[in-house]
């Protein structure tokens, strides 16, 4: 009896107030703003109205949204796919026990300490100014314009600045999954005959499937949710090509004075990116292994 | 014992101000409802002025807030603002910093309950939001006194009264650099001469000549979408009246904007600012401070911007180089008189808060605009940089540019930019812009940004 009475008080010393802080600041802020895409508040005014579901029947019926969204799956789909890969390649590079290989790590990981808006500032200039002088001097036609101003080539640099920010911070993740194998498994296979790729194939990456699941899902929420770059680097330009689905959100919300539709849009993201990810989580964890 | 005593309080603590502050957003939330049924938000607009004011009343000085939404000049708003404080020992302002977020950090604001007391916003932000603003009465309000009404009248809400104090007054046109003009045509360069487009092409044409660009372009949204084209529906059309009656008309779909022809004078002058362009090569990199660095460096002669564009040159001008502002001619008859005026508009304007400030910090506010504005008029202008909505004989700017706007201003040479500060709606910029930039890149024809620009004027119905 009196270890059940201490159970219930050690509940209600530990659990509870986190519970209540996270109710605040996650559940509470989640229900209103659900509440807040059936209205028309336009994010100041003191009064609003009870819009019913209109506000999604107009995002679903704005091409300016579908065409975002579109865009937000390309986007996601090339920063999940190489921010991995290149994660994981740098990753198996820098546990090989090379020269440096803790100041490279250091190196590649630097990319994920720098602000977003700072970075997409940074990357601007690069490829609008550093670039295109390149591309005069040496005389390459190709390099002489800048990449942020034309669609296809805005969205190419978008995804590259993503995953040279990410790649770093997943390989980090990778890293400690590789360092975790035990060596004797790895000297068996190798004196076993195993090459070097028959070692990464059958070896590594099955034993770091758990980082994969890790990786991948913060890839994938990470590159849905990403504003921050978007707006510093193209603004969502040239001509909206590169509005993100987070940048338009905010465009709604802030800009147009649309907090309601803007509020509608931000959760239909949320349940993509909920779907989204839990499709990617149950069937990763479906194929990891235990040693 | 003590520790377990301790985790207990702690525990208890923490609890009580979780069911507190819940209890606070309930608060919020309720009022929220209360007030979605069409009642007036009184009893909001109370409890929080009443917070704030007990909070003023425990020192004895009303307590207040100003928000502005100019980057860059927190040091010089913050001197102001303790210059104020210095000459009203009874009211305390809180300067809230700039945040580049700027309507974001002001709804913010509102919906934490700290509805700045003062703000500075732009003219249709206000508007829109007339509800829980101060109306000013011009002729008894001290701070409007002397501002033309035509500047006044961009704050004009739906029910006839006035929401905003203008700040400044600005001006879109071409800026010049006289210097490089001169040394490229070897002649002198008066801008009345520049009364048509064709006026404009001749000197395009001898500027190039002498070896160097004439004409600038920034292919951002802001100044393809906000500025250039809101010349289709602004002094172009008439006065006020004539504006906000076309905008009706194009919203109820009686215009054919491709047939237009204030729209076709409009866009052949565009084509000239493209054929010339500085940045034809790759027209929509935009950069200010790098096309401020090219006409400073004599690299282009002309560039489409406003005065503002004078803080993108000033720390690179060549000593003995001279600036000025042009109107941009929007017809090809050297009769009309649009190509001889500027558009001059309110760049912003304070604002004063009625739905979470009570009556005493509302009086304090407009002391402050009062101040700022005619007590310190000087440092004002130094620190917009622009000219004041005013005639003020003794203040002087450094700025070049806000003198020609003042000679402009002086000369009533200036035309009616109603509907660019007052009937544009907010998202305007974003949403022309990209047609503008496409049109710029050669993605659409003419007609195709007409139609795009027309098809959004109509989904504001």
């Amino acid at each position: 009896m009196n270890k059940k009475k201490k159970g219930i008080k050690l509940f209600c010393e530990f659990v509870i107030p986190p519970m209540l802080i996270w109710a605040l600041v996650v559940i509470m802020p989640l229900i209103y703003g659900i509440y807040l895409t059936f209205t028309d508040w336009n994010g100041l005014s003191t009064t609003y109205n009870m819009v019913g579901v209109q506000n999604y029947i107009d995002i679903f019926q704005d091409k300016t949204f579908l065409s975002s969204l579109g865009k937000t799956f390309v986007y996601v789909f090339f920063v999940v796919v190489l921010s991995n890969v290149i994660g994981i390649a740098l990753a198996v590079l820098l546990t090989y026990g090379i020269k440096l290989q803790g100041v490279f790590r250091t190196c590649f990981f630097a990319a994920n300490m720098i602000g977003g808006i700072i970075m997409g500032y940074i990357w601007n200039y690069i490829f609008s100014f550093a670039v295109t002088k390149v591309g005069e001097t040496m005389g390459w036609e190709a390099l002489e314009t800048s990449m942020l101003t034309k669609p296809t080539t805005a969205l190419i640099a978008l995804i590259i600045v993503t995953v040279w920010q990410m790649s770093g911070y997943l390989m980090v993740i990778y890293v400690a999954g590789l360092t975790n194998i035990s060596s004797e498994m790895l000297e068996a296979a190798e004196i076993d005959g195993a090459t070097g790729t028959q070692l990464f194939r059958y070896i590594k990456l099955p034993m770091i499937r758990s980082s994969v699941t890790i990786c991948t899902f913060m890839a994938i929420s990470k590159a849905f949710m990403s504003f921050d770059v978007n707006l510093s680097l193209t603004s969502g330009g040239p001509y909206k090509s590169t509005e993100l689905l987070a940048l338009k959100i905010y465009q709604t919300a802030f800009s147009n004075f649309e907090y309601g539709k803007g509020q509608a849009e931000a959760v239909v993201l949320f349940i993509i990116v909920a779907i989204v990810s839990l499709i990617q989580v149950s069937t990763s964890k479906k194929k990891e292994v235990q040693a | 014992m003590k520790k377990r005593w301790a985790t207990k309080v702690m525990a208890c603590a923490a609890a009580a101000a979780m069911a507190v502050s819940m209890t606070a957003c309930y608060g919020v939330a309720s009022t929220d409802s209360s007030s979605s049924s069409g009642d007036a938000a009184a009893t909001e607009t109370s409890d929080s002025a009443d917070g704030t004011a007990s909070e003023a009343a425990a020192d004895g000085q009303t307590v207040i807030s100003l928000y502005t939404t100019l980057p860059g000049k927190d040091a010089e708003f913050e001197e102001l603002v303790n210059d104020f404080m210095a000459a009203n020992p009874d009211v305390k302002v809180n300067y809230i910093a700039y945040d580049s977020s700027e309507k974001q950090k002001w709804m913010t604001l509102y919906a934490g309950g700290q509805a700045p007391t003062v703000s500075i916003m732009d003219a249709i932000d206000i508007l829109e939001n007339q509800e829980s603003m101060v109306a000013f009465d011009p002729a008894t309000e001290e701070s409007l006194q002397g501002i033309d009404s035509m500047y006044t009248d961009v704050f004009k809400g739906d029910d006839g009264q006035i929401y905003g104090v203008p700040d400044t007054v600005t001006a879109m046109g071409i800026i010049y650099n006289k210097t490089t003009i001169e040394n490229a045509t070897g002649e002198e360069f008066d801008p009345s001469t520049i009364k048509s487009l064709s006026d404009l092409r001749a000197l395009c044409e001898k500027i190039q000549a002498g070896g160097v660009a004439p004409l600038m372009l920034t292919g951002v949204d802001w100044s393809l979408g906000s500025h250039y084209l809101s010349q289709v529906f602004t002094g172009i059309r008439g006065d006020a009246q004539a504006q906000s009656d076309f905008i009706n008309e194009i919203k109820a779909g009686n215009v054919d904007l491709k047939t237009d022809s204030a729209w076709n004078s409009v866009m052949d002058t565009f084509d000239l600012f493209a054929e010339y362009n500085y940045n034809a090569k790759d027209p929509l990199v935009g950069n200010t401070d790098i096309d401020g660095q090219a006409i400073a460096n004599g690299e282009v002669a002309m560039y489409f911007m406003g005065d503002w564009g004078w803080d993108y040159i000033k720390d690179l001008a060549k000593e003995g180089d001279e600036y000025g502002l042009m109107p941009v001619p929007l017809t090809d008859n050297a009769d009309d008189a649009i190509n001889s005026q500027i558009g001059a508009f309110p760049a912003k304007g304070f604002c004063v808060d009625k739905s979470q400030n009570n009556e005493a910090q509302q009086e304090a506010g407009k002391r402050l605009i009062t101040f700022i504005l005619k007590g310190e008029s000087q440092k004002f202008a130094d620190l917009v940089g622009t000219a004041l909505p005013f005639e003020a004989s003794d203040v002087t700017y450094s700025n070049p540019l806000a003198e020609s706007v003042k000679q402009y201003i002086a000369d009533g040479n200036t035309y009616s930019t109603y509907a660019f500060s007052a009937l544009l709606p907010s998202d305007f910029w974003s949403e022309n812009g990209a047609t503008m930039q496409q049109y710029l890149a050669g993605q659409i024809d003419r007609d195709g940004a007409a139609d795009a620009i027309q098809a959004y004027w109509q989904s504001q119905n």
